[in-house]
């Protein structure tokens, strides 16, 4: 992710001064507790050209918008270099995906707490979009696994809607480990063990599922 | 307190077979009663019975740590419960929803910077245990097999949390003092926060491991722990073999094989509590592996009550072979352990003093003689009949006062649980400690 990159030269390339601009567009925040003026006093005391800013997002928004994209994108980047993710099966893999994003955010809690300290609409849709594009993508990759495995019940119409249920999981986790005080937000991981337990116990199979077929039986054989 | 000596006798007995029944005063009465309450009252007690196990188990393993140790305590009491509470706690012994593999890997990224994989040459993905507040993995290292011991998340933030749940109840079903339950409390919630400090843990089972091999006790064995290998929320030691109790039961041993295992538990335990000064206070039978060669492996020091020597000195002089036979002395010896308190009115001594000496002559008895055989059905027929006639007296309701020192607690729910295991194994044991002057 962009703010964790430190000290690199800031000389040329783009991917830099994306990294360039969101850590002293993250620093401003911080250290002032506002957003900077306008884009044209940002630009001019970080000593880049406006139009520079204006390449790689179209306002401050925008790069809020990909602050937080980011946090999704490079915790995936940790789990593709890891060795073991790919050879789990996938309740493990969106566990593992939760861990590695909690320890994403503890990295920029204090950019979180600012931005959540304006109102909850801040982590609703507006800011989050780009991420919960980014997450379902990601969710939707896993469900096609999921369902090739069988550890997702393809079931018509609300299949769809997994992806969506999963992003307010995401967001639950996000509130509670914002309001979470326990030493090393040990209770954000037990928050998501469980909850994966029931998200995986809704979309595994179950009892419905059994019912479901076991009618059609009946009706077919009456 | 003034209050409370009015609406005397009754509940007082009560406590005193509370207090003869296991030492579980605490998360264990409130069910009890609970339980006592549907005999008393209505019909369809037995489906109520296994409900009530049912619900209150799935509540309880959802909480997890302490509660569960509640849970754990309280199977141990098998007399004391309705079967079908019993059977249901006697499940949280070995069972509870593991911890996940992505959080253990977490759990050691924390300690070690590493993933579990990394440390050792093998680990496996799943628990091959619970323990009550963690899971117990398997691993391999240089050809060695160990078993690795994680503690759950959050765990020792909720035994505050949990213990002012069970309060209430608690409160409301043992009827005492709000005072004399802060006493108990406290007591049990030092014991559960030490458990679920596993720097502690291993610094005790180091300690106490090495005095019991110094000391030369037969037949007892205990993994050698790692502490470069251990951190804050995970211990490895060896991997023990040997078989839980019940399963070892089943293979049939000889009864010489049962005799020397319960000899070897009656002395780890006579050495820890006069020598030590700290015993290993938590007797479920899951903590003690057994092997068809007459040894016996000991893991789990979580819950190691250290022993003060005001108080051990009280309770072994009341221990002591003829320690009720004079009168003037025997009351004095109630005092110092606090069964009579200088509140007491005449009456209420003349309720208790031979009380206690019925309870104190019945559960010392192995006590007071050299030898004791715990194959004895009719020995454990007379303890259960005398917390039966205890409950059932009609005097036995308000009274608000606790009784006996809070140290008595774990001491009591240890040499219960030893009792219990004892007689499980049917032995009889040379009761007679080696430490201990006559």
């Amino acid at each position: 992710m962009a703010a964790s990159t430190k000290k690199k030269n800031p000389e040329t390339g783009s991917g830099n001064n994306i990294a360039k601009i969101t850590r002293a567009y993250i620093d401003h925040l911080l250290t002032k507790g506002v957003r900077p003026a306008s884009v044209y006093e940002f630009t001019s005391k970080l000593k880049i050209k406006e139009q520079e800013f204006y390449t790689h997002f179209n306002s401050f928004e925008g790069l809020e918008k990909s602050i937080w994209a980011g946090f999704i994108q490079s915790t995936l980047d940790i789990l593709s270099a890891s060795e073991e993710y790919p050879s789990y099966p996938l309740k493990e893999k969106l566990l593992s995906f939760y861990y590695t994003f909690v320890e994403v955010l503890n990295k920029n809690r204090s950019f979180i707490l600012q931005s959540a300290d304006k109102g909850p609409e801040m982590l609703r849709q507006n800011t989050l979009s780009k991420a919960r594009d980014t997450f379902k993508d990601y969710i939707t990759q896993l469900m096609t696994e999921g369902t090739e495995s069988g550890e997702i019940v393809k079931r018509p119409y609300i299949v769809d809607k997994y992806p969506e249920g999963l992003w307010l999981q995401l967001l639950f986790v996000l509130r509670f480990w914002i309001k979470d005080d326990s030493a090393g937000f040990e209770k954000t991981d037990a928050a998501i063990e469980k909850a994966v337990k029931v998200s995986f116990d809704l979309m595994g199979p179950g009892v419905v599922d059994s019912l479901v077929d076991m009618a059609k039986f009946l009706y077919q054989n009456k | 307190m003034i209050k409370e000596q009015i609406s005397i006798p009754v509940g007082k007995v009560q406590r005193a077979s509370r207090f003869l029944s296991t030492g579980v005063k605490v998360g264990g009465n409130y069910l009890k009663h609970y339980a006592l309450k549907s005999i008393n009252g209505d019909t369809g007690k037995d489906q109520l019975h296994t409900d009530n196990a049912h619900d209150i188990y799935e509540a309880l393993s959802e909480l997890k740590g302490s509660a569960l140790k509640a849970a754990q305590m309280m199977s141990m009491d098998k007399n004391m419960l309705p079967r079908a509470y019993s059977d249901k706690f006697a499940m949280a012994q070995y069972s509870a929803p593991p911890l996940s593999y992505p959080l253990v890997v977490k759990t050691f990224r924390n300690a070690f910077g590493k993933a579990p994989s990394e440390v050792f040459d093998s680990f496996s993905h799943n628990a091959a245990n619970a323990a009550s507040i963690g899971q117990v993995h398997k691993a391999l290292l240089n050809g060695k097999k160990l078993a690795v011991k994680i503690q759950y998340p959050g765990v020792a933030d909720s035994v505050q949390s949990d213990l002012k749940l069970v309060k209430p109840f608690a409160l409301r079903l043992m009827n005492i003092t709000e005072s004399d339950f802060k006493l108990y409390m406290s007591e049990v919630e030092e014991r559960l926060m030490e458990e679920t400090d596993y720097e502690l843990e291993l610094k005790r089972s180091v300690s106490i491991s090495k005095a019991c091999l110094n000391e030369g006790i037969k037949g007892v064995s205990f993994p050698v722990y790692y502490p470069e290998l251990s951190g804050n929320r995970i211990i490895t030691m060896d991997w023990i073999e040997g078989m839980h109790l019940k399963e070892f039961l089943k293979t049939n041993p000889a009864q010489e094989v049962c005799n020397r295992i319960g000899q070897s538990l009656w002395d780890f335990y006579d050495f820890q509590i006069h020598m030590l000064r700290m015993v290993h206070a938590d007797p479920h039978p899951g903590n003690f592996l057994f092997r068809s060669d007459g040894s016996l492996g000991i893991i789990d020091f979580g819950c190691v009550k250290e022993v003060p020597d005001d108080f051990y000195h009280n309770y072994f002089r009341l221990h002591s072979p003829g320690a009720l036979n004079n009168y003037e002395n025997m009351v004095e010896l109630f005092y110092l352990n606090e069964f009579i308190t200088d509140s007491d009115t005449e009456s209420d001594k003349k309720l208790y003093i031979p009380l206690f000496r019925e309870i104190i002559g019945l559960m010392g008895k192995p006590f007071f003689t050299g030898e004791f055989d715990f194959g004895d059905d009719e020995y454990f027929d007379s303890i259960y009949k005398l917390s039966e006639s205890l409950y059932n007296n009609k005097d036995v309701r308000q009274s608000k006062t606790a009784r006996g020192s809070k140290h008595l607690l774990y001491i009591n729910r240890t040499y219960f649980g030893l009792y219990m295991l004892l007689h499980e194994l049917r032995v009889k044991v040379i009761t007679k400690s080696r430490y201990q002057p006559d």
